[in-house]
């Protein structure tokens, strides 16, 4: 009975293949759309990753900045779990936190300056950091001896850097230095070696600690299953250390904040690949059970029961999942390699993400054969199963109105993605039906009487599919949303470099540019002015803070946004701002060379693409400042821009060309990596729309072949079959149009949502909402493109062939 | 005595890249160090390290303290104990209790300069320490065990010989006086602690030839052992605890290449025979299957003391577990009793730490199966 069943259903996927291909690939894209955002995901965050060393989670700072602290804690840690029997002498009794931290090691930061750039340095104890563990297929290579790391000044850096050293003749702030190589864009030291490098021995910056729980280890699966989601979650238990404060590592990593939020709004689009094509895969099996009724009550009959038939149909979903899953897996890597390509600059030494190969591992093959089978499984486990009805669908409504009313106050990243769910959830459950029986008072409009019934039918038939219609909808808002947030962030980010790059040049001197050497260039021709800036290096508890010096005079504190002279406050950036926890009016306690400084904020400034907190301070503060700690290398010279040109190539033939950029040059750069940045989302959502047009076309498949006794009816009465095409045609151009339609005010409650919500709780960034026709249009048009050509083929062979 | 596992890198060449990747992928991804590497292997890293190739002059206290100038050394005892409570006429509760430190020289000039106590140069001892401490409960059938590292410093870890102390952290093992004896063992995990007070009642018994241990054509140490010594003190586990006396044993061994590529682990014993007498053995398993004719032993009773060469006694298992022999008949001859049986009392006293070894508890048994002795068993390179 099983052979006659599997080859009753082979014989069936043969006559029948446009059924089963469009399950294929709306599987393949579907998973495609996996696949990418992973192995994109994955390369971003390795590209963004700041320095992680073993795997540290925490940060943990004592009030001085000396060894003994770490020591002490080392000390704590490591007292005896055994609670005190009553009876027993009283035992030292391990502290709660010390339970859950696997590792604590020692770290001293700083800058070194390398080239005339400065560098940043980290230096700890390898050993209490990883012990003697290690990965010598991927770390160790042939030949090198690292054991020299602790015993000799060496130091670990990337290719780039290790020549820049070799430049300097070997030396780092004159010490010769044995470089080893490494992939990372910071210096890694033994923490002695460090600490001579930067001239601050017996002192540490903090402990850091690696802390390893049951949470922490379920949200690193997560964040495989799904990149992204666990980004604003608490990620652990954070230690509570008496005399310390304890600070989870990645809450210092924008950077790391700023990946996992763009891959969580990618990961979002391919869980939404994901479900249309459990859809697809739902229709294409609604519809064969439709077409082998017949064929099936005669196997019944003759003695096969329910459970083979579904047996056998399961393994034609697994058949369809699995490949469908490798074409994706295939397919996902090709086109994960171009966008990231596209998306790229041009690959640096120090740039890892360009420069590494993508690697199918375990978790992604794994990954798209689940995601296959599961969406290729869901459809027809579900077909006959699950319907919603009205209650359902008011309990769906009520929730996801709470939930997003809910997300909003709340205001965190997490919540406000909650929001963004249950608004679609809405839009799918209620907007597109109500769009869709819009259609029904349009019926009067139809010029003739076939017209108006066709239009009428339309209501009728927009609930049969509304799923369809709602992916599709919901595909096109998520375009628009995201293409309105990219232009929103694009034009605010033009503007601020627009104030900032006024025409003119900018210097990175190798060496000190004194004040006589400043003078000397506000005489040249063409100068309007010439400021200098300084830069120094400092910290606060929770990590480092770039801290520039600047003449705060008014017009420069315009370029940041603030209108008048700043003379004994300072300046912090929205980054800054946000991971401090602080705004305009508050103070913020920095730390320079051991010594503290305490800095009240004029102003919080925009700084797009910043990664990390930077505090400008006016030059009153150098009487605080160790003169020794301040590098004036940055030069900024105004001029207009045919003489800012001819100053571009002076001062290239003083200071080097390398190191000397016209604004305009600048801002040209900035904004290209700009767009290159957001090629992989609007690919993803172009991807998104395409699932969704091939979840319509099996919606519309499954739709007309309903309509195959009306046609025929039609046709006797005179139509032609042309005439029948059109009337299919016009129907779903109806019924794609109202859920486009539908989709515009779901695209810009996204766009609203990513602006005002997202952004400012995911990068510390505020972004003023731009509602820009284009970015409507744009995915509208495709949509309706895809929707056309998802409903021209059923529309042709139902009008043609009198069947779909 | 500790034996190769097998043939990987050094792991302490693999530090500071072990740090790297561990942050950069995935965070708790370890790989099991070799202990060839621990003990010295011909990899090219012991260049400029001292070579036990010679017969030398053993000084003590000075010898109890560590030798930099080789590549690796360590501290091991072991001890069977059990509870002391005659009064209350229950059957004595029996633990073993394992304590090792190993010393690494990372570089052979780190020997030549006198440890600084502070500043960056405390930092700089070029030598990093490894530390197990094990706990073989045999009532309840269970072995508990915990592992540690730190580099060299003086407020980390560290050996000295006058007055004596090895720790790292909080474990250590350290005299209590101004003499060597009696010594104080403190070493507390999350699951368990000892505290034990060791005295020494016999002398030392320099192992090998005066002291110099032959494990290959190319290959020793040096090597001497205290052989009773007598341990009381506390053992707390399970919330529970134990007022514990019995003996322990204490071996030292410093060298730079104990073992060649011949070989791929080692059966090494330390029994207290209950007729006074105290047995220490090993062989050498040879990767071709062989026996090997540097297999040693003593066998004395605190006044004279007997080498065993690899003529005068064999080894045979007699009983596997997960691959682990965990039975032996042990022959020597010349000796009244001719044959032994040595057994472990629980099967599974594996140390699952960074290097993976077999190190527990055994009893030693005559032909008609009563008890004859205890003491510890180590295997590795299984």
């Amino acid at each position: 009975m099983t052979v006659l069943l599997l080859r009753s259903q082979l014989r069936f996927a043969i006559r029948h293949p446009v059924g089963m291909a469009t399950s294929i690939v709306g599987v393949t894209v579907a998973v495609l759309s996996v696949v990418t955002v992973h192995l994109v995901g994955h390369s971003i965050r390795a590209d963004l990753d700041d320095v992680s060393i073993a795997g540290h989670t925490h940060v943990a700072t004592a009030r001085t900045s000396h060894e003994s602290d770490y020591f002490e804690l080392r000390r704590r840690w490591r007292v005896s779990s055994q609670g005190p029997e009553a009876s027993q002498p009283p035992r030292a009794t391990r502290p709660d936190w010390a339970r859950s931290v696997v590792a604590m090691f020692p770290v001293i930061e700083g800058h070194v300056e390398i080239q005339g750039q400065a560098r940043r340095i980290v230096g700890f104890d390898p050993v209490a950091a990883a012990g003697f563990g290690g990965d010598p297929a991927t770390g160790s290579r042939p030949g090198t001896d690292y054991g020299r790391f602790m015993i000799d000044d060496a130091v670990m850096v990337s290719s780039a850097t290790a020549l820049d050293i070799a430049a300097d003749g070997g030396t780092i702030a004159g010490i010769p230095v044995v470089v080893l190589e490494a992939r990372t864009d910071a210096i890694l030291a033994d923490l002695p070696t460090a600490q001579r490098l930067l001239g601050r021995a017996g002192q540490i910056d903090a402990v850091w600690l690696r802390v390893a729980d049951t949470r922490s280890r379920l949200l690193d699966w997560l964040d495989q299953i799904l990149p992204g989601i666990a980004a604003s979650l608490p990620r652990y238990a954070d230690p509570v250390i008496d005399g310390f404060e304890v600070t989870a590592a990645n809450r210092w990593n924008p950077s790391r904040r700023f990946a996992d939020a763009i891959l969580f709004n990618l990961g979002m689009l391919s869980l939404l690949c994901l479900l249309m094509a459990a859809f697809i895969a739902f229709q294409a099996s609604a519809s064969n059970a439709a077409r082998r009724r017949t064929e099936h009550d005669r196997l019944l009959a003759v003695g096969a029961s329910r459970s083979a038939l579904r047996c056998v149909s399961g393994v034609e979903g697994l058949a369809v999942g699995v490949i469908g899953a490798l074409a994706g897996l295939a397919l996902g890597f090709v086109v994960a390699n171009e966008l990231l390509q596209a998306a790229m600059p041009e690959p640096t030494a120090t740039n890892r993400a360009s420069d590494d190969p993508l690697v199918l591992d375990g978790w992604v093959v794994g990954k798209s054969l689940a995601c296959g089978v599961l969406a290729s499984a869901l459809g027809p486990w579900a077909e006959g199963r699950f319907t919603a009805n009205a209650r359902f669908r008011t309990g769906l409504g009520i929730v996801a109105i709470g939930l997003a009313a809910i997300g909003l106050v709340e205001g965190t990243l997490g919540a406000a993605y909650i929001a963004l769910a249950a608004i679609c959830a809405v839009h799918v459950v209620y907007v597109v039906p109500l769009a869709g029986n819009a259609a029904g008072p349009l019926a009067g409009l139809g010029r003739s009487l076939t017209a108006r019934a066709n239009l009428r039918g339309t209501a009728v038939r927009s609930r049969e599919i509304r799923l369809a219609l709602g992916a599709l909808s919901v595909a096109a808002a998520v375009a628009i949303g995201m293409g309105l947030m990219v232009e929103s962030l694009r034009r605010d980010f033009t503007a601020m470099l627009d104030v900032r790059l006024a025409p003119g040049v900018y210097v990175q001197a190798a060496s000190d540019v004194s004040a006589p050497e400043l003078d000397a260039l506000r005489e040249m021709d063409g100068v309007r002015e010439a400021r200098r800036y300084g830069d120094v290096s400092s910290r606060v508890r929770q990590g480092p803070v770039d801290i520039r010096i600047a003449e705060l005079d008014a017009r420069e504190t315009i370029r940041y946004g603030f209108d008048g002279t700043i003379g004994d406050e300072g300046m912090i950036n929205e980054v800054g701002a946000r991971l401090l926890g602080i705004g305009a009016g508050d103070v913020v306690d920095l730390v320079v060379r051991g010594r503290s400084l305490t800095v009240a904020i004029a102003h919080v400034f925009r700084d797009f693409g910043a990664a990390s907190p930077r505090v400008i301070l006016p030059t009153t503060f150098l009487t605080e400042l160790d003169p020794t700690s301040i590098r004036w290398r940055r030069v900024s010279v105004r001029a207009d821009p045919v003489a800012a040109r001819n100053l571009t190539a002076k001062l290239g033939e003083r200071y080097g060309a390398d190191r000397v950029s016209n604004h305009d040059q600048i801002r040209d750069a900035a904004v290209a990596v700009f767009d290159r940045t957001f090629v992989v989302s609007r690919s993803l959502a172009v991807m998104a729309l395409v699932v969704a047009a091939i979840g319509l076309y099996a919606a519309l498949t499954s739709l007309q072949a309903g309509r195959s006794r009306e046609f025929r009816l039609l046709s006797a009465v005179g139509h032609t079959r042309l005439e029948l095409w059109h009337l299919a045609l016009a129907q779903t151009a109806v019924l794609g149009a109202f859920a486009l339609l539908a989709a515009v005010p779901l695209g810009l409650a996204i766009a609203w949502v990513l602006c005002d919500f997202v952004n400012p709780a995911a990068f510390g960034w505020s972004i003023t909402l731009h509602v820009d026709f284009a970015s409507i249009t744009g995915p509208l048009l495709l949509g309706a493109l895809a929707a056309c050509a998802a409903g021209a083929l059923p529309a042709y062979r139902v009008a043609f062939r009198g069947t779909p | 005595m500790l034996a190769p596992a097998s043939t990987s890198p050094p792991p302490w060449c693999a530090i500071a890249a072990a740090v790297l990747l561990a942050g950069c992928t995935e965070p708790d991804r370890d790989f099991t160090p070799s202990l060839r590497s621990i003990l010295g292997s011909a990899d090219g890293t012991e260049a400029g390290f001292a070579r036990a190739d010679t017969i030398r002059e053993f000084v003590f206290p000075a010898d109890h303290g560590p030798h930099p100038a080789y590549r690796s050394e360590w501290w091991y005892l072991t001890a069977v104990v059990s509870t002391d409570d005659p009064a209350s006429q229950r059957s004595v509760r029996e633990f073993g209790v394992q304590f090792t430190v190993f010393r690494q020289g990372l570089d052979a000039r780190s020997g030549e300069t006198p440890v600084a106590t502070d500043g960056p140069e405390a930092w700089r001892t070029g030598q990093g320490y490894m530390a197990h401490v094990a706990l073989s409960d045999v009532e309840a059938g269970r072995h508990l065990a915990a592992e540690r590292f730190s580099r060299g410093h003086p407020a980390l870890a560290g050996a000295r010989a006058d007055p004596f102390r090895v720790y790292l952290d909080d474990w250590q093992l350290a005299a209590i006086g101004g003499d060597f004896s009696p010594l104080l063992l403190t070493a507390k995990s999350a699951e368990f602690s000892a505290d034990l007070v060791l005295t020494v009642k016999r002398p030392v018994v320099l192992q090998g030839e005066r002291g110099l241990s032959r494990k290959g054509p190319d290959d020793a140490s040096y090597y001497y052992s205290i052989p009773r010594i007598e341990a009381r003190g506390e053992i707390v586990v399970g919330g529970s605890s134990h007022a514990v006396s019995g003996l322990a044993w204490m071996d030292r061994e410093w060298s730079t290449s104990v073992l060649g590529e011949a070989y791929q682990g080692w059966d090494w014993f330390a029994l207290h025979l209950d007729d006074g007498r105290d047995l220490m053995l090993y062989q050498l398993r040879r990767l071709d299957g062989q026996s090997d004719d540097y297999n040693a032993g003593s066998l004395g009773d605190g006044t004279v003391s007997r080498t065993l060469d690899a003529g005068d006694f064999s080894l045979t298992p007699i009983k596997h577990w997960r691959g682990w022999p965990v039975a032996w008949k042990l022959v020597i001859r010349g000796d009244p009793a001719q044959q032994y049986l040595i057994r472990a009392a629980i099967k599974d006293q594996v140390m699952n730490t960074a290097v993976r070894y077999w190190e527990g508890v055994v009893y030693v048994e005559d032909d008609d199966g009563r008890r004859r002795g205890k003491g510890y068993m180590e295997l590795t390179g299984y």
